[in-house]
């Protein structure tokens, strides 16, 4: 057989001159993105790491059997069972936030596909497309098995389609990176900042505290997956270098604010699975696996191209100390309103943590020290969860639309923009830049609490739960272990 | 209450659901159909196009998730599937590079390749785009899933026609170098490139589908896919056609969904029948026009060689295309 560099060439370069319609008319900047250049241009357009289709089918074939190969010997219902309690339900976080996202992402390549600037990018992103909705399709397969045993893992599917306040904030966020988003922006956004370097956290970070918790199933997935996204997320640094060659001020624009963006999702998905739902095999803090695996690589990107630092990185750092604590301790009190259940962080727990977390922990401490002494004063049990509870909506950030969880318990970060006489509030200055650079994306976005104003949404806590949420008594988020914590029962002052 | 048995809105069949449902249903967010009554959340710069092209065709229909691929494709059952098929297509090639073959091909049959198949590539692409443009566009995740594999397959034909092109070079090394050129310049390449490029502008998803699938690639891929295979027979030239059966194998899936697409919205609303028939109307003559730029290359003499098989090729197109849409209850006009 001839060698793939012999005849790939041939497949790879087929743009031509139109004649009969206009270039601007096949390629619309509204679509095909910014900056609109002609064709000559691009033609240069090559990716690092180039594959044939006919290599494609059997790589992705052999993977998908060996995925199956491990859900036939160790991912059954029984598996599932025996793994520890938190464990599963970080599970039920990442099943919820995965599936139909990586369905966003597969439109994204498709639009690349489509609207790509050359034909080697447009046959890459094809390649993208089916990448995405194979990750689309193994997380359904895996959890429906589990939806017979624990109804939450019906979040699998159904969390994108409810008005759940975090779906809110999944949807504002994937449909302006990938659903809604034109060709050039889609594939920085999610090669260069999402498939470059977030979803390392998963797919190294994750898939080794899968291995520990012997969640072996978890873990060949996210590292099955992450073997197409190394392969397709190489579209993007073409696309970037090109972009940065003709208008350098946006493509340091689209670094940063996707990094931001990124920075809040994965805070809440990946931070909070890791410091408090992974157990006790973990081995480095969510903002250790962020240094290593996220800030690094994200130098190396900038280094690359000659980006600079975003302008926010010292507001960065601060919340790499904090906001996923802030942002678990408020989930915590608000459990109800998720479709997984929590842990309150045990003494031990806290310690390591204090050990990971020295700058603020202390403040952080004082809210789990008061969950506790709830718990001890309302005694234990199912039927005490909702003492132990907030019932006062949070408010939300504008812009990322997670509750207002910037700075400490002591000193909120929150501040307030007005535009065209209304008020916007934003939980951190970065996500207060990336909205008045845009505003006509988010000026019309309606949070949890404006819906509710405006009578969209149930004002009543129950009836937003169960009708506009569209949790039930089953499948509303608990405490794991109903308040009955064997250390808080050896704590002084116990009932 | 019993416990819950699969996916919230796979309930309502009360049945357990087959693989294909469980992992292709409902699986677009910005369609309505889930509990949020939205479509997107935000107001990406893209929603005006959705609205218009999406929402805005002409095509409806009350519940697009009762179409469902007659294959019932998941993605491992596709990559299954294709790679057994791309073993077939490397036997052939194989064979091709092991017996000498190209060398007792005439310079007269490489002269109507190089006419034929080289430039093919360039439609194909443009193929594969139109498939990912239906993808992205289309009102329910099944039409997604399907026209991405589409797209892919287009993404197979180009690959190995330029597998084929790079083999016969080695024989012919002056095959092939102008394809493009053909392609933009060449007289019986033009009513289809026409086509090709005003389609590529076409946005309304539903017409971009039904001229797409319905209209120009059952007479194309038929053309290239068997008649040139057909032509290759009486040439010395019996593998191409086998290579050819492979890819159209693909062609005829992608005829297969679009006819289950095209039954689940006429079943839906009769009126779809009409406003497809319309744009047979206005597409089908030009697309007629592009094939029949070929035909005097399969009639002229000495390769036809008075051969009555390719006499009248763009009647039996024609006449194939027509039994396309008779098979959806529609008519060529």
């Amino acid at each position: 057989m001839l060698n793939r560099e012999d005849w790939l060439p041939l497949a790879r370069k087929l743009d031509w001159e139109f004649s009969y319609v206009e270039e601007r008319e096949v390629f619309p900047e509204i679509i095909s993105g910014h900056p609109w250049l002609p064709h000559n241009a691009w033609k240069d357009w090559e990716e690092s790491f180039k594959t044939s289709y006919r290599e494609y089918v059997e790589n992705q074939h052999e993977k998908d059997m060996a995925v199956y190969a491990v859900r036939d010997a160790v991912g059954r219902l029984e598996n599932v069972q025996r793994l520890a309690t938190p464990w599963i339900n970080g599970l039920k976080v990442h099943a919820a936030a995965l599936a139909l996202a990586e369905f966003t992402a597969a439109i994204g390549n498709l639009r690349g596909t489509r609207f790509g600037r050359d034909s080697a990018w447009r046959a890459m992103a094809s390649f993208g497309a089916l990448d995405e909705i194979r990750h689309t399709q193994i997380p359904l397969l895996l959890m429906h098995e589990l939806v017979r045993w624990d109804s939450q893992f019906d979040w699998t599917h159904k969390f994108y389609h409810t008005n759940n306040w975090l779906a809110i904030a999944a949807r504002h966020f994937f449909d302006e990176l990938t659903l809604g988003q034109n060709a050039i922006e889609f594939q920085i956004a999610t090669n260069i900042v999402l498939e470059t370097g977030f979803t390392n956290l998963q797919f190294v970070g994750l898939a080794s505290l899968a291995h520990g918790a012997g969640d072996y199933m978890f873990e060949k997935m996210v590292t099955s997956i992450q073997t197409d996204e190394a392969r397709h997320a190489q579209i993007g640094h073409p696309v970037l270098a090109l972009v940065l060659r003709h208008d350098p001020e946006y493509a340091q624009y689209l670094i940063d604010k996707w990094f931001w963006r990124n920075w809040h999702l994965f805070s809440f998905l990946t931070g909070v699975t890791m410091d408090y739902l992974a157990g006790e095999q973990r081995s480095a803090s969510f903002k250790e696996f962020m240094e290593e695996w996220i800030v690094d690589q994200f130098f190396r990107t900038l280094d690359e191209f000659g980006l600079k630092r975003p302008w926010y990185w010292d507001i960065f750092q601060d919340e790499l100390e904090i906001y996923h604590h802030m942002m678990y301790a408020s989930a915590y009190t608000y459990r109800s309103t998720f479709w997984f259940d929590v842990v309150v962080p045990s003494p031990d727990d806290r310690r390591w943590l204090r050990d990971k977390y020295p700058k603020h922990w202390n403040e952080i401490d004082a809210v789990w020290e008061c969950i506790a002494n709830h718990w001890k004063r309302s005694g234990v049990g199912a039927e005490k969860e909702m003492s132990v509870h907030s019932s006062a909506l949070p408010a939300f950030c504008d812009m990322c639309q997670f509750p207002l969880c910037g700075g400490t318990p002591r000193k909120n970060t929150a501040s307030v923009f007005e535009l065209n006489g209304a008020n916007y509030i934003f939980c951190s200055e970065p996500c207060r830049w990336i909205f008045q650079r845009e505003p006509e994306r988010y000026a019309a976005h309606k949070d949890l609490v404006k819906r509710i104003l405006a009578g969209e949404a149930p004002a009543d806590f129950t009836a937003l739960r169960t009708e506009y949420f569209r949790l039930t008594p089953d499948t509303w988020g608990k405490d794991v272990y109903g308040g009955e914590y064997e250390w808080l029962s050896k704590e002084p002052g116990s009932s | 209450m019993p416990q819950q048995k699969t996916f919230w809105h796979l309930l309502p069949q009360r049945r357990m659901p087959t693989e294909y449902e469980v992992v292709t249903s409902k699986l677009l967010l910005n369609t309505r159909e889930g509990y949020t009554g939205r479509r997107f959340e935000l107001d990406v710069p893209l929603q005006p196009w959705y609205a218009k092209y999406q929402q805005g065709s002409l095509l409806t229909c009350s519940n697009w998730e009762n179409f469902r691929d007659p294959r019932e494709t998941t993605y491992s059952k596709y990559t299954d599937l294709q790679m057994q098929k791309e073993i077939f297509v490397d036997g052939i090639l194989e064979e091709i590079e092991s017996t000498g073959y190209d060398r007792e091909l005439s310079a007269q049959w490489i002269e109507m390749l190089d006419d034929l198949a080289v430039p093919l590539r360039y439609p194909g692409h443009a193929f594969m785009m139109i498939a990912a443009y239906i993808g992205q566009i289309a009102p329910c995740g099944r039409i997604t899933v399907a026209a991405a594999l589409q797209a892919s397959d287009e993404a197979r034909r180009v690959e190995r026609l330029a597998y084929r092109i790079r083999q016969i070079q080695l024989t012919f090394p002056e095959f092939g170098l102008d394809g493009k050129n053909r392609w933009e310049l060449g007289q019986r390449w033009q009513p289809l490139r026409r086509f090709v490029e005003q389609l590529l502008v076409t946005y309304d998803w539903g017409e971009a589908f039904v001229v797409l699938n319905l209209i120009l690639k059952p007479m194309v891929d038929e053309l290239f896919m068997k008649h040139v295979g057909d032509l290759a027979l009486g040439q010395n030239d019996h593998l191409l056609g086998q290579i050819f059966y492979s890819l159209n194998e693909d062609c005829q899936w992608h005829r297969d969904w679009s006819r289950a697409l095209v039954q689940t919205l006429t079943a839906d609303n009769p009126s779809n029948n009409k406003i497809i028939q319309n744009w047979i109307k206005q597409w089908r003559p030009r697309a007629l026009e592009a094939v029949d730029a070929f035909a005097d290359l399969f009639e002229s003499k000495p390769l036809g060689q008075g051969d009555t098989l390719f006499h009248n090729l763009t009647g039996k197109i024609d006449d194939f295309g027509a039994e396309c849409l008779q098979n959806m209850a529609l008519e060529r006009i």
